[in-house]
């Protein structure tokens, strides 16, 4: 059934409502957050169909929702937030997606871009040298069977144990770098296999180092809380668990095919698939999400001493701390409010959205060669999103028609004209994930700030690009 | 006359992903050129290069043979899970897949060896094989097709 614009009810300026009666299988109303300026975007694509396809599955709590930044996903849409009950709701795989918790991370330092300036063409080469990226480059640390388990199990404590970081490194991660619910007996061989060479390498897409330098202060008082100020030299990481996540994932879709029809659950969509999150199959993929978060973490700590060694060996200065680390692409069990105002434990699917609890910083990377911001969660967040909020630009033009309409060549040589280092392993890669192939991030953190769903805090520009 | 060779697959709109129609005579010739359509995307010139009697040049000698067996449901998922097989080989071995010759076939099996080559690196970094919008269906007698959507 067609998603018309009539079809959606304004609450308020910066939030819209598909209400229960628009499809007779939906089970809570569906919440869009955007303006009315960005509003036809969502019409280009399946977006609107796949959020309402949510709001039919069993167990979801208050409603479905999409933040500013949604597009068209497989399943669920990107930019989804999906809350289950714990007791008698579904977990979906395809509702955290195939990168479990890919992530942003960002480091910042204590020097500003004049003192940077000439030392930046040797810091992007060596993080290149250290930090590998593009697809098939592996990565510099390989770990016996036991160590994995332990990257499995704890993640970013693992690492730092390692000698990969420092103890305060773990209180500015989401979820202090572990989910506890990991077991690595439910991850396969394959999986296992996948994993052997990728830890400490960013791989492809819209995966990204930049160094970026702060370029405006929105909030004085919470910027200088995160030890933030203007013109100041900061490092974002965008990345994820690869090939390890991208495998479990698969692995547990494909045996939920199978729990659909023991559990006799229809949804609209394949890969939509679920099952009972209290079921044996329900638990097992929970167990090996877990594994694949804490992968992920593993990941971003790797490269983030990476990062601090080449930053140490080019500017005699390797104090880079982290302001904070937070998953796009995750399942969390977490307390929120249901329809009925009754505290209840949920099980938050967020697919393209962030965690933004009150007071918590909310990294948002734009796309490439554009602003990336800093907000914080706000007490709103908790009432209206299960805590949560957008993730980045997201994606309006398709990979083909972006390379239709732009060279990569060209945008290289655009991106230096206005000074920033570009370092890519492949051009074309480059034309697809063009600023022009995005919607505006800055129009996304006005939307989210402007619904109270977190605050801006600074914005920060690129000064170097580092992709696959 | 010339004869036309019947296309393999096109590619579809998508916001994010890629979207690909994949065709073929038979859901056996369907899955063929499925495999050959994922490893186009994932390097376009080495799957346009390769057959699996000739490889030639600089790709001599970095020929990947794995074996696949799998079995699923219907011919929409044993599509997605055979497809996923050979995207796990392709990452573990860093290869690129262009072709396959099956031992058995039906719709609940896929079993045989799927033909590849080494590469240096990959275009473009498939995560997954989506069981979003696969139907395999004849459109009409003699003429099978499918949507596939690979996650990027």
């Amino acid at each position: 059934m067609e998603i018309r614009k009539q079809d959606l009810k304004r609450i308020n300026e910066y939030l819209w409502e598909i209400p229960r009666d628009f499809r007779s299988d939906m089970r809570v109303p569906a919440r869009v957050y955007i303006s009315e300026k960005m509003l036809d975007s969502l019409f280009k694509d399946r977006t609107l169909t796949q959020l309402v396809n949510t709001a039919a599955m069993p167990g979801v709590v208050k409603y479905s929702i999409v933040m500013p930044d949604a597009h068209e996903g497989y399943g669920f849409p990107i930019g989804g937030v999906v809350a289950m009950r714990v007791d008698s709701g579904l977990i979906s795989p395809g509702g955290i997606g195939y990168d479990i918790n890919c992530g942003v991370r960002l480091l910042k330092s204590s020097m500003t871009v004049d003192e940077v300036k000439d030392h930046l063409p040797d810091l992007v080469s060596q993080i290149y040298t250290n930090v590998p990226s593009g697809v098939g480059r592996g990565g510099y640390l390989k770990l016996d069977k036991s160590s994995f388990n332990q990257v499995m199990t704890r993640g970013a404590k693992f690492m730092v144990e390692r000698g990969y970081g420092d103890g305060k490194d773990l209180n500015q991660i989401e979820s202090e770098g572990q989910l506890k619910g990991a077991n690595p007996e439910m991850v396969s061989d394959t999986a296992r296999k996948r994993a052997f060479d990728q830890l400490g390498t960013i791989g492809a897409g819209n995966h990204f180092i930049e160094v970026q330098k702060v370029d405006e202060i929105h909030t004085e008082e919470e910027a200088e809380k995160l030890g933030l100020f203007k013109g100041q030299v900061c490092v974002m990481i965008h990345t994820g668990s690869r090939g390890f996540g991208h495998q479990v994932a698969t692995d547990y879709i494909r045996k939920f095919m199978k729990a659909m029809t023991k559990y006799q659950i229809n949804l609209p969509d394949r890969e939509l698939a679920a099952a009972p999150f209290s079921s044996e199959e329900g638990k097992a993929y929970w167990q090996a999400m877990s594994c694949g978060a804490n992968f992920a973490w593993s990941n971003r700590q790797f490269i983030t001493a990476m990062i601090r060694k080449a930053w140490g060996k080019v500017l005699r200065d390797g104090d880079l701390p982290i302001v904070y680390d937070v998953s796009h692409n995750i399942g969390k069990i977490e307390r929120h409010l249901d329809e009925n105002g009754k505290e209840i434990d949920v099980l938050v699917h967020r697919k393209g959205a962030t965690r933004a609890w009150q007071g918590q910083p909310v990294l948002i990377p734009g796309s490439m060669g554009t602003a990336s911001h800093i907000l914080v969660g706000t007490d709103q967040t908790m009432e209206e999103t299960f805590g949560s909020s957008c993730h980045g630009a997201g994606r309006l033009m398709s990979r083909s028609a972006a390379k239709r309409q732009i060279r990569g060549q060209d945008l290289k040589k655009e991106l230096e004209s206005k000074g920033i280092i570009v370092k890519a392993g492949s051009t074309s890669g480059l034309a697809e994930e063009a600023p022009q192939a995005y919607k505006d991030v800055d129009d996304v953190v006005d939307v989210v700030h402007g619904a109270g769903i977190a605050k801006k805090v600074a914005r920060l520009v690129p000064l170097a690009v580092i992709k696959g | 006359m010339v004869k036309e060779i019947p296309k393999k697959f096109e590619i579809l709109e998508h916001t994010a992903d890629i979207r690909l129609k994949v065709f073929g005579s038979s859901p056996k010739e369907l899955f063929k050129n499925a495999l050959y359509a994922m490893g186009y995307v994932q390097k376009p010139d080495i799957v346009e290069q390769s057959t699996v009697g000739r490889i030639i040049g600089r790709l001599r000698g970095r020929r990947v043979v794995e074996e696949v067996a799998i079995e699923s449901m219907d011919y929409d998922t044993l599509l997605v899970d055979f497809l996923s097989g050979v995207l796990s080989y392709s990452d573990t071995q860093n290869a690129v897949f262009f072709d396959v010759k099956f031992k058995e076939f039906s719709e609940n099996k896929a079993e045989g060896l799927i033909y590849g080559v080494k590469v240096d690196d990959f275009d473009k970094d498939i995560k997954a094989v989506t069981y979003h919008e696969v139907e395999v269906k004849e459109i009409e007698p003699g003429k099978w097709e499918s949507t596939l959507v690979f996650d990027i």
